[in-house]
Formats: C-alpha cells, structure tokens, sequence
C-alpha cells in the first residue's frame, strides 16, 4: 500500500510534467461533460420557466417526473441508452455507442432534471413582477422570459454549475456507453475507476486532485459572481 | 399601425376556477384624462389593471377603441407596450436607471442616437438626470416610482395604470410623484389610478369610479 502524501506529490509532478494521456482523460472530460450542460441548459431553463410561470395541464405530473428523474441513477441511465444504441436496439443504425456523442446523450439526460429542478425553484423565488413588467414594456413573450433569465442569473447560474458537477463526476454511465477507451471516451471517473482497479493509484490521484480543483475553481466563479449578486 | 386605445369596455368577466372574480358590464374610459378607481383591498382594483394592461387574459370580453373592437383573447397581444401597468411597488431591472429607461425602446427596435435623444429628454422632464447613472435597484420607493413613471412616459403610453404607485412613500417622494402623474395628465395621458386612500383622490383632477368584489359600483 502507497503512502498517502507520497502519492499526492507524485501526482502533482504527473500533471506538471504533462503526462500525454492524463490530460487527453482531462480533455475529454471536459469535452463531453461542456457540450452535455450546453445543450441541456437552454431547453432545461425553458421547462423550469414554463413550470414557474405557465400554467397548463400536466404541471405538476411534469414535476413529480423531473423530481423523479434526478434520483435516477447514472448507471439506469447509461443500460437505458446502451439498450437503445447497442446492436439490437432501435438507434442501432446511428452507430454511437462507445463514441463522446453516445457520453453526451447520457450526461444530459443525467443533468436536465437537476437543471430544471434547481432552476424552477430560482424562477419561483424570484420577484414575479420582472416578467410582468417586461412584458407591459412590450417585450414579446421570448424577450420576457429572457429578461427573467438575466434578472435571475445568479441563482440559475447555480442551477447550471450544479448540472455540471453532477456529470462531470459521474461513472456509471460514461462507462456503459463510452466504454473507457483511451484518448476517445476515457474520462476521469472512469479512468480513476479503471487506474485504481489496476493497482494505479497514483494516476488515479492525480485525476482526483484534477477533480477537486475543478470543483474549487467552479466554486470560487460562482462565489465572484454570486458576490455582486448581493441583495442591497 | 397606432396602438390600441381602449375607450370603452363591455361585459368584462374573469374566473377563478368556478368564482367570478371580475364583472364589469360597462367601463368607458375617458381618454386623456385620469380616473380614479377606488375600492378596499381585494375589491379587484389590481386585477382590473392588470386585464386592461394584458398581463391577466379575461374570460369574456370586448375592448373598443374609436375605430376598432377586440376580444379578450387578443387583448393581451395588443396591450403590451401600449397599455401600462405599474405595480404597487415598481420593479426596477438591474442596471442602471438609463437601462432601465431604455429597456422599452429597445424592444421597440430603436436606433441607438433616438433612445439616447429620448432618455436624455425624459430624464430632463422627470428631474432624474443626476440619477441617471445610478443603479437603479439602490434607489430609494419614491425613486423608483419616478423611475417608472419615467420609463412608462418615454413610450408615449395609450393608457398608464397606477396601483396604488402613492401607497409606500414619504409626504415628500409623493408630492413628487403626484407632480410627476399631474404633468402626465397634461401630456395627454390617459390614466387609471387604483387606490384606497383618500388623498389621492383629492390630488388628482379626475372622475371617480369605485369597484368592490369585483364589481364597478
């Protein structure tokens, strides 16, 4: 067994001395897990704005289901996707299984409900009277709901970093339909995994220590820009 | 195409659920002029505003104008940015107090020179300008009710509805705001005032129309 400490410096020289395959995992990690809370935001914002300021029937079913689905868990997802992309499923003919497109389709199905839920409790805390002024100011039913998304940036801001964070430390998913390969779909959690299975620790802590900073440095902009979100 | 201008309102219904929240058979606007509209809390004052400003959809309803009548299905659609609304306590977006003044213009697709042109005049006129650059969520209520006042007028509004804009102030921040809804008046504005306080009633020139549970008395 390695000695802890010995480890953590040992992985620092890793990421210092730009290890080619340590930071290709990073790489894609990042890749994937961006494009994934890119894609969701915009449509995960619309709902939690519908859900917030529309009524309409099925309201609350719509709810209960984004509530539902943020206890899902990654690895349901990932079988559910396998199954449907894999050799006998319906998105056979698309060939993306094992492919960052495939990680993709994962992670935001992973992080849109957890968007939608953080966001839909931002938009209803929010002051109900920034949409109504929007709109009496003639701004088209669009630029209102934009106008609220500005107003409400830091809360929502929140919403999307947390979606973030969800997936991009997420395994079981990345791992069932990304398959862990090298310089393609390999990404920190499955390579920590897979690198601490092999007796690999030290690689594995460094990509931890990748993990933590990104978490710190998620952190520390949402603090700055929470910060001059202050109530006066 | 000229906005929308609602001069008279005929059978006026909303629900909730199964209750008749509003019920207004006749309501002729007179325009240029300021109406009163008093009642006591919940008598349907703000819901009132709030259909004639587009922001609630009533259930039933036509809206006329000189030369145009409308259902309540289109009215919001054709309200917004010509009918007014402004809430109790005004809503200020982050920004400055020209963002706030611009906000309008931009949705109404102006050139940059006219928007400047426009918030300079209007500045001049509601005695904002050494406000001008000022966040506008850090101003004082009476403030940002000129504020609003402000931004409403650089619209050049068809109809201007106040609910209860009088009620949170100072003496002073209401003489100004009161001053402020007078010049309005002689712009040629029409307007609606909701209250429930007598004094308003007294400052401003105009007919009195009073509603309870929903119905103009």
């Amino acid at each position: 067994m390695i000695e802890s400490e010995s480890a953590i410096f040992a992985a620092i020289r890793l990421l210092i001395s730009g290890d080619q395959a340590v930071w290709s995992i990073i790489g894609v990690s990042f890749a994937v897990s961006l494009r994934a809370v890119l894609i969701a935001s915009p449509f995960a914002l619309c709902i939690a704005f519908l859900l917030a300021y529309k009524s309409f029937i099925g309201r609350r079913f719509l709810l209960t289901l984004v509530n539902t689905l943020m206890s899902v868990p990654t690895v349901v997802v990932g079988l559910t996707i396998y199954l449907v992309l894999s050799r006998n499923g319906i998105g056979a003919d698309l060939h993306l299984l094992f492919t960052q497109t495939a990680m993709i389709i994962g992670q935001v199905l992973i992080c849109t409900p957890l968007i939608i839920a953080m966001a839909h409790s931002t938009f209803q805390s929010g002051d109900q009277k920034a949409y109504e002024t929007a709109k009496t100011l003639g701004a088209s039913p669009l630029a209102s709901m934009l106008t609220v998304i500005k107003e409400l940036r830091f809360g929502l801001l929140a919403a999307l970093i947390a979606g973030f964070s969800r997936i991009i430390a997420e395994v079981g998913c990345s791992m069932m339909v990304g398959g862990n390969i090298l310089d393609r779909t390999r990404n920190i959690p499955t390579a920590i995994a897979l690198e601490t299975s092999k007796g690999e620790f030290i690689i594995g802590i460094a990509l931890g220590i990748v993990l933590v900073s990104l978490t710190m440095i998620l952190n520390v902009v949402l603090n700055y820009f929470q910060g001059s979100g202050e109530i006066k | 195409m000229k906005p929308f201008e609602v001069s008279n309102i005929q059978d006026l219904r909303l629900f909730r659920g199964k209750r008749l929240v509003l019920d207004i058979p006749h309501l002729a606007i007179k325009l240029g002029t300021v109406t009163i509209l008093s009642g006591p809390n919940g008598s349907g004052k703000t819901t009132l505003l709030k259909v004639l400003a587009g922001l609630i959809k009533a259930d039933e309803g036509t809206f006329k104008s000189a030369t145009q009548e409308i259902s309540s299905t289109t009215a919001p659609k054709e309200f917004s940015g010509s009918h007014l609304y402004l809430h109790q306590v005004a809503y200020m977006f982050s920004g400055t107090v020209v963002d706030n003044l611009a906000f309008g213009l931009k949705q109404r697709k102006y050139d940059s020179s006219t928007i400047k042109s426009k918030i300079k005049q209007t500045l001049e006129w509601a005695s904002l300008t050494h406000l001008a650059y000022r966040e506008a969520k850090s101003l004082s209520t009476g403030e940002q009710h000129q504020v609003a006042l402000a931004r409403a007028r650089i619209l050049e509004p068809q109809l201007l509805l106040l609910d209860e804009t009088t009620a949170h102030m100072d003496k002073s921040a209401r003489i100004r705001t009161y001053q402020l809804i007078k010049d309005l008046q002689n712009d040629g504005v029409t307007m609606l005032f909701a209250t429930h306080e007598e004094e308003s009633q007294h400052e401003l020139d105009g007919a009195t129309l009073r509603i309870a549970n929903g119905k103009l008395l």
